[in-house]
């Protein structure tokens, strides 16, 4: 039974990791090539060859292996078995294009050319990426990918430096902040936009509670008039006055009497007990230990 | 054949050894010049009752983190694999701010802000504090410095944030746009939230007329459940679709106020803001304060930091009174608001109020002023959290 379960889960698994495999191959780019090398980029037998540049731009490890790279008519399936073909996150991997495949794993059974485009398949067969490119325009010592111009989009062209294994953006960018510093060295722009943005947020919440407020007292009062008020000797409204219903004060009287007469206080009172309604000088509003922690006393 | 040592030789070694990894033999004058730091910190917080909660963690962090040590023995914060390493983390990642933000919203009675809106816009005037600074550390000549580099705009951008009073928001901000200086920062903006009762009233008693000061302020409204269930909805949503970048903060603060007032998750809030934000304010405290380490700690920058904070505290104060005066021109007798509430346009929660309420006690017995000056500390809690987010949307 414990075999059995532990089947399914495996199964299950691999159902479920199929697709989250097939998913990542899809940020998988050919993002460099060169088709003529005659003084670079060495493979680990110290040739120059041509060369093409694979990278994973999403977020997770991609294994490429079982994947197809296509020219004209030519194929070559990246072997299995080989930890190598994992593309680590945002990570590069090169393959050597020098029509020698008994050279290792990573060197293809094809040249660059004779080409104009090279394919990326997945292992299904399915297209993932595919790169063209001019042959007249690949001259020896050039190589040719996607780069990031200065407004942030990426481009395919010539590179300004070959890069194998690494990024294609080697030039050096300015900062986003430093940027804006350029346009706002004194920072009173950036000064003015937060004061605009953080006024019309707060004016906001101003606004809408303000009507709010007034909304919720309107309401309350409207409450309080259908509750049946009655005015009672001072000129103040009670409301949940109804006849025959004693108010709060009456029934605070009345409990403080029998208390004294079951407690057998006084068996006679002496004392009028007389309950004002005052104005109080005193509202929770102006008291710390509703809304703060108290600060611990040292003894 | 083994080889028989004499026994003093034996000893003289490993004594020697020993001797090497003592915090004598590793010492530098920065590791005792910030333990003295340390200890009137700690003086500050126990003798003086000013911000204990902080300085004391902050103050003993501070000796922990400038005991000298052999480099290499996993012992500090900044060697990996120690356990105060792991717990820098939470710092260095901006990760402990946010959930002090869940804990303030738990503790947070907005009612304040909700029965008397217009205290809300107090909140943005206060928040000057902080472009004062920004400006002023943009301004600052390269040739000043012994590096001969200056601070770079989002470094700029995090010391300004010292203005807001605010530390969670400081060091949120800091771990993002300037983790070099977070340290510097964060250490600043706590130290002058700690100095709140020193700093603000001299502002205030120059700022106010004796008129001014005795101003009562009509009592609040109560407010209804409901309205204060709707708070932080509302809040959340026109601020954050405003600033998105302010959503690890103004998420969390509003999610804990909601919380609060909900009604059904009183055991919920009650944890976030009790037993967890103390947890938190203990890691914050102890980890800052032991980042602190003199060789990483006692540079030029952090001084200048140290200098630009105070005067954006001092602008902070200053236009918060300033502009209820000019509120107070608008407003019709009886309505006016009294200028000793405008220091607490600073987000020290809850220490501008209560130098607020201290300051309205002094001149009037009778008038309080404490939960009224807790409506532009919260609104600039608000406010310091949607400008730490345009910060970041600018110059991250």
């Amino acid at each position: 039974m414990k075999s059995l379960i532990n089947f399914t889960l495996i199964l299950v698994s691999l159902l479920f990791a199929a697709p989250a495999f097939s998913q990542a191959i899809k940020y998988v780019r050919i993002n460099e090539i060169q088709v003529h090398n005659s003084d670079g980029f060495r493979d680990e037998y110290g040739r120059t060859s041509g060369w093409i540049e694979l990278h994973n731009t999403g977020y997770g490890k991609v294994n490429v292996a079982g994947c197809v790279l296509k020219i004209n008519g030519e194929k070559f399936k990246i072997p299995q078995g080989n930890p190598a073909t994992i593309i680590p996150t945002k990570g590069y991997l090169v393959f050597f294009a020098d029509g020698a495949p008994n050279r290792g794993p990573f060197h293809t059974n094809f040249t660059l050319e004779d080409t104009n485009f090279i394919e990326l398949f997945d292992t299904d067969g399915k297209l993932i990426d595919r790169l063209e490119f001019n042959p007249t325009d690949m001259l020896d010592g050039v190589s040719f990918g996607w780069f990031e111009e200065h407004d942030g989009k990426e481009k395919l062209k010539l590179l300004p430096a070959i890069t194998p294994g690494s990024t294609n953006n080697t030039e050096e960018k300015i900062s986003r902040s430093e940027s804006f510093r350029q346009a706002d060295p004194t920072g009173a722009i950036l000064t003015l936009i937060n004061i605009v943005i953080v006024a019309i947020a707060l004016t906001l919440l101003f606004f809408v509670f303000k009507y709010m407020g007034n909304y919720h007292v309107r309401a309350a009062v409207r409450k309080a008039e259908k509750a049946n008020p009655e005015q009672n000797g001072t000129g103040i409204t009670i409301a949940g006055k109804k006849k025959g219903v004693l108010t709060n004060d009456e029934l605070a009287a009345i409990a403080i009497a029998l208390h004294k007469y079951v407690e057998d206080l006084h068996s006679i009172e002496k004392s009028v007990l007389t309950i004002n309604m005052t104005s109080k000088a005193y509202s929770p509003w102006s008291s710390k230990i509703y809304n703060l922690r108290q600060v611990p006393n040292k003894k | 054949m083994i080889e028989h040592t004499n026994i003093l030789d034996f000893l003289h070694q490993n004594l020697t050894t020993f001797l090497a990894f003592t915090g004598f033999a590793n010492a530098t004058i920065g590791n005792y010049i910030m333990i003295c730091v340390g200890l009137i910190f700690l003086y500050i917080g126990v003798a003086k009752k000013l911000e204990p909660m902080l300085l004391v963690p902050i103050g003993f962090g501070i000796l922990i983190g400038n005991i000298p040590f052999l480099p290499g023995t996993q012992v500090g914060i900044y060697e990996e694999g120690s356990l105060l390493y792991f717990l820098h983390f939470g710092l260095l990642k901006g990760i402990y701010p946010p959930m002090i933000f869940l804990g303030l919203g738990a503790m947070i009675d907005f009612s304040v802000v909700i029965s008397n809106p217009k205290l809300v816009l107090i909140g943005i005037a206060a928040q000057l504090g902080i472009f004062a600074a920004y400006m002023l550390a943009l301004a600052l000549p390269d040739s000043i410095f012994v590096s001969g580099i200056g601070f770079s705009a989002s470094d700029a951008g995090a010391i300004g944030i010292i203005g807001s009073a605010d530390g969670p928001t400081s060091i949120f901000l800091a771990s993002r746009l300037a983790p070099d200086l977070m340290n510097a920062i964060a250490i600043s903006a706590y130290s002058y939230m700690a100095l709140v009762p020193v700093i603000q009233p001299p502002i205030m008693r120059l700022l106010t007329s004796g008129k001014e000061r005795v101003i009562k302020m009509p009592p609040a409204r109560a407010v209804s459940q409901t309205e204060k269930i709707i708070f932080p909805i509302v809040g959340l949503l026109l601020t954050c679709f405003f600033v998105p970048a302010g959503l690890p903060l103004l998420g969390m603060l509003f999610f804990g106020n909601f919380l609060r007032e909900c009604g059904v998750t009183k055991r919920l809030a009650t944890t976030a803001g009790g037993p967890m934000t103390d947890i938190l304010t203990i890691l914050i405290g102890l980890t800052m304060g032991a980042s602190t380490q003199a060789d990483r700690f006692l540079t030029e920058k952090s001084i200048i930091i140290f200098g630009i904070g105070a005067v954006a505290f001092t602008v902070a104060t200053a236009t918060g009174i300033l502009f209820v005066k000019l509120m107070n021109l608008f407003l019709k007798e009886g309505n006016k608001i009294n200028p000793l509430i405008g220091n607490a346009g600073v987000s020290a929660l809850p220490d501008s109020a209560r130098v607020s309420q201290e300051m309205g006690q002094r001149y009037d017995k009778s008038n309080h002023l404490l939960m009224h000056a807790m409506g532009p500390t919260v609104a600039s809690t608000i406010g310091s959290a949607v400008v730490a987010g345009i910060m970041l949307g600018f110059l991250g």
